[in-house]
C-alpha cells in the first residue's frame, strides 16, 4: 500500500480537521443549558460527611472513656441544634417566580438608586395559584413552584421549570417556544409554532403540541401522553409508559430507547426507531410509506403491507393491512 | 468529586459531536447520540476520575456505548452519499463545501476501525496516547494505524477527484482556516 509522505499527511490531516462536522447552535445551547441546570454536587457535601464521621468517632471515644452521660448530653444537644436548623430552612422555602426580559438581562433588576445588577423577582405567597401571563414581549420565565404558566400567544417564550418543582401547567398557544420542565406531573399545551419541549423529570407528563416542526424530548419514567399536530416533529422518549400520537399529517421522526406503550402516526411518511428490549404497539397503517426499525424489539406493528418498510422487526408481531386509499 | 468534567461544556459538545458525526454521519443521529451521551454523563459525572483521562476521553467512552445501536441502524438505512446530492445542486455550493462533503464521504467510506481512529484523532482532537488508552492499544500502534488510515483516505479522495497531491497550497490554507 502506498503511504503518504509526511508533507502530504499534514495536508490530509488539515483537510480532515477542516471538514470536521459542527453541532447545530440549537444542540449546543440545549446541552449547555442542560449541564448548567444540573450543577455538580458540591465538595462541601463530602466534607460534611467527613466532619460528621469525625464527630461520631469523638463521641464514641468519649463514651468508651467513661463519659457516656456527657457524650449522651452532647448527642441530644446536637439534635436540638439540628432541629433548629431544619425549621430555619423551612421558613425560607418561599415559592417564587423569576421573570426575565432583555432589558433586565442587560441592565439588571435595578433595585433602586441606580445600583443595577440582579433580576427582578416576584415572590408568590401560595403554591397552587401561581399564574404568569406575558402578553406583549418575549419572556423568559423561571418557574420555581407549582401552578399555571400562560405564555404569550404572539411571541417566542422560554419557560423553565426547576428540578423538584412538580405539577406545572404550561399553556403557550403561539410562537416558537422553548419549554423545559424538570419535575413531574406537568401538562404542556402549545399551539402552532416550532417548539422545543423537554420534560426530564420522573413522573407523569402530558404534552399536547400544536402544528409545527416540534422538537420533543421526554427522558424520565412515568406515564407520558404525547400528542402532536401537523408538521415534521422529532420525538425522543427514553423510558416510561408512553402514548405517542403523531396523527397529524407530517413526517414525524420518533425514537424510543426505553419504556413501553403505543405509537401512532398519521400520513406523511414517518420514521420510527425502537430499541432492543422495548415492547411498543406501533400503528403506521395510514397509507403512506413509513420506516419502522424495531431493532429486534418485541414490538407489535400494524402497517401498510407493500408500502411501509420494516427493519429488524423479526421479533415483532406483524399485522399487515392493505394500504389505505 | 475532585473535578467536574462538565465544568466547561461548550468545547466538549463540539469535540464530541465531531467525533460522533464522523462515525455516524452529520445529522439527527449524531445529535441524538451527543444528547444521550451528555444525559448519561450528567447521571454518572460523580464517577469521573481525572486520573484516568481527560473529560473528552471519558465522554467518548460513554458515546461509544451509545453509538452501537445507531451504527447497526445506519447499515440498514444506508442512503446515497450526500456528495452526489450536493453536486447536483451545481454552482450554488462553494468549493469549500464540496471539499468538506467529499472528505466526510471519504471518511464514511473507510472501515469502521479507520473511521473511529480518524474521528477520535481529528474530530475530537484526542492524542494518540489518549486513543490508545481508550481502545486498549499501544500509542505506537495507534500512530501506525492512523498513518495507514490516512493513506486510505488519501486514495479515496484522489479517486473522488479531491486530489491532495497536486492541489495548490493556498487552497488548503483556505479550507483549514475557514470555520463553519
Amino acid at each position: 500500500m502506498h503511504l503518504p509522505s509526511w508533507r502530504n499527511r499534514k495536508k490530509i490531516e488539515d483537510l480532515v480537521r477542516g471538514a470536521r462536522p459542527a453541532p447545530s447552535r440549537e444542540l449546543e445551547d440545549r446541552l449547555s443549558q442542560m449541564v448548567g441546570r444540573n450543577p455538580a454536587p458540591r465538595a462541601g457535601m463530602r466534607r460534611s460527611v467527613v466532619a460528621l464521621s469525625f464527630t461520631v468517632l469523638v463521641l464514641a471515644g468519649l463514651a468508651a472513656g467513661g463519659g457516656v452521660g456527657y457524650a449522651g448530653h452532647l448527642v441530644s444537644a446536637s439534635f436540638v441544634t439540628l432541629k433548629v436548623h431544619v425549621l430555619d430552612i423551612q421558613t425560607k422555602q418561599v415559592p417564587s417566580v423569576r421573570r426575565y426580559s432583555a432589558a433586565i438581562s442587560q441592565y439588571g433588576g435595578g433595585g433602586g438608586g441606580g445600583g443595577g445588577g440582579g433580576t427582578t423577582t416576584t415572590t408568590q405567597t401560595t403554591t397552587t395559584t401561581q399564574t404568569v401571563t406575558s402578553t406583549t414581549t418575549t419572556t423568559e420565565v423561571s418557574v420555581t413552584s407549582s401552578g399555571t404558566v400562560t405564555g404569550s400567544p404572539s411571541t417566542d417564550d422560554t419557560i423553565d421549570g426547576a428540578a423538584g418543582v412538580d405539577n406545572i401547567t404550561v399553556v403557550d398557544l403561539g410562537g416558537d417556544n422553548t419549554i423545559h420542565l424538570q419535575g413531574s406531573g406537568n401538562t404542556v399545551t402549545t399551539g402552532a409554532g416550532n417548539d422545543n419541549i423537554s420534560l426530564t423529570g420522573d413522573g407523569d407528563q402530558t404534552l399536547n403540541a400544536g402544528a409545527g416542526d416540534n422538537n420533543i424530548h421526554v427522558t424520565g419514567t412515568g406515564t407520558h401522553t404525547i400528542t402532536t399536530g401537523a408538521g415534521d416533529s422529532a420525538i425522543r422518549v427514553y423510558g416510561g409508559t408512553n402514548t405517542i400520537n403523531a396523527k397529524g399529517p407530517g413526517s414525524s421522526d420518533i425514537k424510543v430507547t426505553g419504556g413501553t406503550g403505543t405509537i401512532t402516526v398519521g400520513p406523511g411518511g414517518s420514521t420510527i426507531f425502537t430499541k432492543k428490549g422495548t415492547a411498543y404497539t406501533i400503528n403506521v397503517w395510514n397509507g403512506s410509506k413509513d420506516v419502522v426499525n424495531c431493532n429486534n424489539a418485541k414490538d407489535t406493528v400494524t402497517y401498510d403491507k407493500g408500502v411501509d418498510k420494516l427493519i429488524k422487526c423479526g421479533n415483532a408481531t406483524l399485522h399487515p393491512k392493505a394500504p389505505k386509499s | 468529586m475532585a473535578r467536574d468534567p462538565l465544568a466547561d461544556p461548550q468545547p466538549l459538545i463540539r469535540q464530541l459531536y465531531a467525533y460522533v458525526a464522523y462515525v455516524l454521519g452529520d445529522g439527527p443521529d449524531a445529535e441524538d447520540v451527543t444528547s444521550e451521551t451528555f444525559e448519561r454523563a450528567l447521571r454518572y459525572r460523580a464517577s469521573y476520575d481525572p486520573g484516568k483521562g481527560a473529560p473528552i476521553a471519558w465522554l467518548i467512552g460513554i458515546a461509544r456505548r451509545c453509538i452501537a445501536p445507531h451504527l447497526a441502524a445506519r447499515r440498514e438505512l444506508a442512503t446515497p452519499a450526500a456528495i452526489d446530492e450536493a453536486r447536483a445542486q451545481g454552482p450554488d455550493l462553494s468549493d469549500r463545501t464540496v471539499t468538506k462533503l467529499a472528505v466526510r464521504q471519504a471518511v464514511a467510506a473507510l472501515s469502521e476501525r479507520d473511521q473511529e481512529l480518524v474521528a477520535l484523532r481529528f474530530g475530537s482532537d484526542l492524542t494518540c496516547r489518549q486513543i490508545g488508552e481508550l481502545l486498549g492499544l499501544k500509542t505506537n500502534s495507534v500512530e501506525v494505524a492512523l498513518h495507514r488510515a490516512l493513506a486510505r483516505l488519501e486514495a479515496a479522495l484522489a479517486e473522488e477527484g479531491t486530489a491532495v497531491r497536486n492541489r495548490p497550497q493556498d487552497r488548503y490554507s483556505r479550507v483549514t482556516t475557514d470555520t463553519d
